[in-house]
């Protein structure tokens, strides 16, 4: 199996290990997980490095959610899977994330499981495709 | 992102007490693995009793309707929060660990509050300000979090 290298986005260093020991709890055979604490950090990682799935908050100072997921979105990278991890569970925020590529949309506040759910869809998804 | 409008019109869910009582219980049991329930709002001496520091943060939102949260608890609650949110309760956390613990309890209780009370608005929420407090806040409810005190003040435009 190949590693998935995961790039976390959340302004809160707390959150982000949070969300990293989730990550570490699924079945997944993870590469390196890397963190940007806003969108254009993100950006920047995403110029240089590696990522096969992106877990962003929407609220965060410098560039938010959605406009780090428009910049994804208009540079088409079709493997790229895109997740949400926010506060705002409204029904415009989600359908506007689906519209942006986004895969998965976790509201906080989740538990460890929610994320594991998530990527063992995406890995049965993956695995079926193949 | 910008609103969509630049009205306040109330949304009078928002006002809801119990509304904010339940997003409060929901954060603490959903990510803190935690109890917490309504008090009397004379325990809010608690929250600096002894001396010892409080934190209180806010987050601002603004949608169709715009305001604030604000959410006041003891240092000794932001940590025992974040070695609950960490999962490790062998962990050391500094001030800008607990800091940061405090303001994403904050945003986490506003963003819960705000979907519960309107789901089908987008609202925007700007990023926690933290800051230290040695002088009781005015609050208009207090809760206690595994038996520690929190106190919470909101405004609606």
């Amino acid at each position: 199996m190949i590693p998935l290298h995961i790039l976390v986005v959340d302004d809160s260093a707390m959150m982000r290990a949070v969300i990293k020991r989730a990550l570490q709890q699924t079945d997944l055979d993870i590469g390196v997980v890397l963190e940007a604490s806003h969108g254009q950090e993100a950006l920047d990682i995403l110029d240089h490095e590696p990522v096969d799935a992106v877990l962003t908050d929407i609220n965060m100072p410098v560039m938010n959610g959605i406009e780090l997921l428009r910049a994804i979105d208009a540079r088409a990278p079709e493997h790229l899977l895109r997740i949400v991890v926010s506060t705002d569970g409204s029904s415009m925020r989600r359908d506007e994330a689906v519209t942006l590529g986004v895969s998965a949309y976790i509201e906080k506040p989740f538990q460890p499981e929610v994320v594991r759910g998530v990527f063992d869809e995406f890995l049965r998804a993956r695995d079926a495709a193949r | 992102m910008e609103s969509s409008t630049n009205s306040c019109a109330p949304v009078t869910p928002l006002a809801d007490l119990a509304s904010i009582e339940q997003a409060v219980m929901n954060v603490a049991e959903r990510s803190f693995f935690a109890f917490a329930e309504a008090v009397a709002l004379s325990t809010a001496a608690d929250l600096v009793a002894n001396g010892a520091p409080a934190l209180t943060s806010a987050v601002h939102f603004s949608g169709p309707s715009r305001g604030q949260m604000r959410v006041t608890m003891p240092v000794t609650l932001a940590r025992e929060l974040a070695q609950q949110f960490s999962g490790d309760p062998s962990l050391e956390f500094s001030d800008a660990d607990l800091t940061d613990m405090a303001g994403e309890f904050t945003n986490m209780v506003t963003g819960a509050w705000l979907t519960a009370a309107d789901a089908s608005s987008m609202f925007d929420l700007t990023a926690p300000e933290v800051t230290r407090v040695d002088s009781t806040p005015a609050v208009a409810l207090m809760m206690q979090i595994n038996g520690q005190p929190v106190g919470l003040s909101w405004l609606v435009e």
